[in-house]
C-alpha cells in the first residue's frame, strides 16, 4: 500500500514540473527562436572588428582636415600651394615604398645549416627556401618593421614577391642565392625578439639546424624600390 | 536499514552540491557572456550596436570622401595655371597610385575562401584563420602573378601590410578580420587565375585540407584605397 501512495505521489509532483517548465518555456520564449552562443560571439566580434575601422578612418579623417588646414594657411601667406605640396609628396612617396630609408633596426642572416644528415633524412630540411624567407619577413613586419629588404632589395608586400627559382630566390625579379641578409628598421626589441622568440619561425628555423644570426644596429641604410613599374590593368577611378 | 538511510543522505548531499554548481555555471554565463540578459535579447542589442556602427562607418567614410574632394580642389585650382604645381600634383597621384591609396578598377580575379563547411562524414578540425601563412603564400602568389593591387575584404595590402593571426581573427592592416576572405586581385585574368590555379598550387593545396575556395575571374573589380595614416616612428627618408 505504501509503495502504490508513493508512486501516486511521485507522479503528481512530476506533472507539476512538468507545466511548471512549459510556462517557464513559454514565458522566455515569447515567440523567440534559438540563439546560440556562437551567433552571440561572431557578432561581438564583427562589431569590435568594425570599431576598430571606425578609429582608423578617424585618425585619416583628422589628418585630411590639418592637411586642408595646411593648404589654406599656405595659400593665405604665400599664395600657392608648393611648399606643403612637396612635404606631401615626400609622405606618399615614404609610404610607397620608394624612397630609401635609414634607421635603426636588425640584421638577419640565414643560411643553409651545416650539421650532417640524419640517417634518410630529407636534404631539404637544411636548405633555406622562399617560405622561410617569407615566414621571417612576417614576423618582422608583424613586430612593426616600417622597412624591410632582403639582400638590398626593398620588400614591399603589395608588389614583391618571393618566389623559389631553383637554387636561388626570386625577389622583384631579381636573383638571389644564400646567405640571405635581412634588414628591417623599426624598434630594435621587438624585431629582435620576432625571430628569437620561442614561437616564432626563426627560432624554428634554427631548431632545425640551419644557420640564423640575430644583430641590432643603430643605423641601416635601405634602398627604395626602383624597379619600374607600369600599371597595365589598374586604373585609377577617380579619372 | 542503517546503511540505507546513509545512502539516501548521501546522495541527498550530492544533488545539493550538483544543484549549487549548476546554478552558479548559468550565472556566470548570464552574468559575463551574456551581460545580465537572456541569449536573445542579447542578440537583439548586438544586431542594434552592428547596425549603428556600420551606420557610423558609412558616416565616416563618405565625411572622407567629402574632404579628400575639397583637397582635390584646391590642388586643381592651384595647378591651373602654375606647371609646377600640375607636375606636382600629377607626380603626388603617381605615388598615392603606387602605395594603394587611391581607389582602383580593371580586370582581375576574386577569390573567395572559407572555413570547411561542417560536414559529419568528413570532421575537419581546419581553421583558416590559425593558418594564416596560406593567405601570406596566396598573396606572394598573385603578386608573381603580376596582380597590380591586392585586397583581403576590403582591407588594402600597403607596403607594410601584415597578414596574421592574433587571437580568433587575422589581423591585416591591424584591423581583425573573419571569413569568409574576399581575396581580390587586379591584373591579368587569365594570368592570375592560372597561377593560383596551377596543379599542387596553393588552391589545390587549399581544397585538399577541406578548405573552401572559388576563383572567379572577372572584367571588373573594384579594389578600395587603403583609408588610414602611415606613421613612420623610426625610419627616416635617405637624402641623397
Amino acid at each position: 500500500m505504501k509503495k502504490k501512495e508513493s508512486k501516486i505521489t511521485i507522479f503528481i509532483l512530476l506533472m507539476i514540473l512538468g507545466f511548471l517548465l512549459i510556462t517557464q518555456y513559454k514565458l522566455v520564449q515569447s515567440g523567440n527562436k534559438y540563439v546560440s552562443f556562437k551567433d552571440i560571439e561572431t557578432l561581438t566580434r564583427k562589431i569590435e572588428s568594425k570599431e576598430i575601422e571606425n578609429d582608423k578612418l578617424r585618425i585619416k579623417i583628422d589628418d585630411l582636415v590639418s592637411q586642408i588646414g595646411e593648404y589654406e594657411v599656405s595659400i593665405y601667406e604665400t599664395g600657392d600651394i608648393e611648399s606643403v605640396l612637396k612635404i606631401e609628396l615626400e609622405k606618399y612617396k615614404k609610404a610607397s615604398g620608394i624612397d630609401a630609408l635609414y634607421g635603426p633596426g636588425v640584421v638577419v642572416i640565414v643560411s643553409d645549416g651545416d650539421r650532417q644528415l640524419l640517417d634518410d633524412e630529407n636534404p631539404n630540411n637544411l636548405l633555406v627556401h622562399d617560405l622561410d624567407i617569407q615566414a621571417l619577413i612576417d614576423d618582422l613586419l608583424n613586430a612593426g618593421a616600417e622597412a624591410i629588404a632582403v639582400n638590398g632589395q626593398r620588400v614591399i608586400p603589395h608588389i614583391t614577391e618571393i618566389i623559389c627559382n631553383g637554387p636561388t630566390i626570386k625577389i622583384n625579379d631579381e636573383l638571389y642565392s644564400q646567405p640571405f641578409i635581412i634588414e628591417a628598421i623599426g624598434n630594435r626589441k621587438y624585431l629582435e625578439a620576432a625571430v628569437n622568440a620561442p614561437d616564432k619561425y626563426g627560432f624554428v628555423l634554427k631548431q632545425w639546424g640551419l644557420f640564423l644570426e640575430v644583430n641590432t644596429s643603430i643605423h641601416l641604410e635601405l634602398p627604395g624600390y626602383d624597379t619600374k613599374i607600369n600599371f597595365e590593368y589598374m586604373k585609377s577611378k577617380e579619372n | 536499514m542503517k546503511k540505507k538511510s546513509k545512502n539516501y543522505l548521501l546522495i541527498g548531499i550530492i544533488s545539493m552540491i550538483l544543484g549549487i554548481i549548476i546554478s552558479v555555471q548559468f550565472r556566470v554565463v548570464q552574468g559575463n557572456f551574456l551581460e545580465g540578459s537572456n541569449p536573445f535579447t542579447r542578440l537583439q542589442e548586438l544586431n542594434n550596436a552592428y547596425t549603428s556602427v556600420l551606420a557610423e562607418r558609412d558616416v565616416l567614410l563618405s565625411e572622407i570622401d567629402e574632404y579628400q574632394t575639397k583637397l582635390n580642389e584646391i590642388e586643381s585650382d592651384a595647378s591651373r595655371d602654375n606647371y609646377l604645381i600640375k607636375n606636382l600634383t600629377n607626380e603626388l597621384e603617381e605615388y598615392k597610385l603606387l602605395g594603394g591609396f587611391l581607389d582602383v578598377n580593371g580586370e582581375g580575379i576574386q577569390i573567395i575562401l572559407d572555413n570547411p563547411v561542417n560536414d559529419i562524414s568528413k570532421s575537419s578540425d581546419a581553421n583558416i584563420i590559425y593558418e594564416y601563412d596560406l593567405i601570406n603564400i596566396l598573396v606572394n602568389e598573385l603578386n608573381a602573378a603580376g596582380a597590380e593591387a591586392i585586397s583581403i575584404n576590403d582591407e588594402r595590402i600597403i607596403s607594410i601590410s601584415e597578414i596574421r593571426t592574433a587571437g580568433n581573427a587575422v589581423v591585416i592592416n591591424k584591423v581583425p578580420q573573419y571569413p569568409p576572405f574576399i581575396i581580390k586581385a587586379i591584373g591579368s585574368k587569365t594570368t592570375l587565375e592560372g597561377a593560383v590555379n596551377q596543379r599542387f598550387g596553393i588552391v589545390s593545396t587549399l581544397r585538399e585540407m577541406g578548405y573552401f575556395v572559388e576563383v572567379k575571374k572577372n572584367d571588373q573589380i573594384e579594389i578600395l584605397k587603403y583609408n588610414g595614416i602611415i606613421e613612420f616612428n623610426y625610419a627616416k627618408t635617405l637624402k641623397n
